[in-house]
């Protein structure tokens, strides 16, 4: 038995992979901000229970939201 | 040929008549360069995440291209000295991400086709009533 989590429920599955998701998309912010903290720092792979390959793409797709401002890197 | 996602970020402060024309002279450089422009969305005027070039707001516009890569390095040596442009990006289309798009525009043309024709019935019933009442 873990810690209880404060804020996050971890999870046990990929939510990409169950969803079969094609891409993730970096123009979606709604979907983004739900692997990131209030203070908008990308949640680790063990919080959120996303595959390697998955966090990848995720990662990148967060860089790019931020790249064009629709993203921050740190919220205030 | 490939296809190519750009977000362009113009200064919010620019009238809706510059906005329209560094728009057009973005499309007109891509189209002279050998590439087509796909989309041209206005996303609008909207709060930037972090301050650009002292801008606390910008104008978004995004473009998707079908293009060499040629017309890119064309448009990304443009927007470095194009004073209207605060930021953009450009981001080549992978496979799946050119499936979704393909699809996607199929459902638009699909919806548009629906509403005219939606429109001609309208007309018609209208017409009849019109006829009906006469
Ligand atoms: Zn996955």
């Amino acid at each position: 038995m873990g810690m209880p989590q404060k804020r996050f429920q971890r999870r046990k599955f990929c939510r990409f992979c169950s969803e079969k998701t094609e891409f993730i998309d970096y123009k979606d912010i709604k979907l983004l901000r739900g692997f990131l903290t209030e203070r908008g720092k990308i949640l680790s792979r063990r919080m959120t229970g996303t595959c390697a390959k998955h966090q990848r793409d995720l990662n990148e797709s967060i860089m790019r939201a931020r790249n064009i401002a629709i993203l921050s890197f740190v919220e205030k | 040929m490939n296809i190519y996602e750009n977000f362009v970020i113009l200064n919010a402060s620019l009238s809706d008549e510059e906005i329209t024309a560094a728009v057009t002279r973005i499309k007109d450089l891509v189209v002279n360069a050998g590439g087509e422009v796909i989309r041209a969305d206005h996303w609008g005027r909207r709060k930037l995440s972090y301050e650009i070039k002292k801008q606390a707001k910008g104008f978004y516009v995004l473009f998707v291209y079908k293009a060499p890569a040629a017309t890119i390095k064309k448009l990304e040596e443009l927007y470095k000295v194009f004073d209207p442009v605060i930021k953009f990006m450009v981001i080549k289309l992978g496979p799946k991400q050119i499936k979704h798009l393909e699809k996607a525009l199929a459902a638009e043309a699909e919806q548009k086709a629906a509403a005219a024709e939606k429109a001609v019935a309208e007309k018609a019933v209208t017409e009849q009533a019109v006829k009906s009442e006469a």
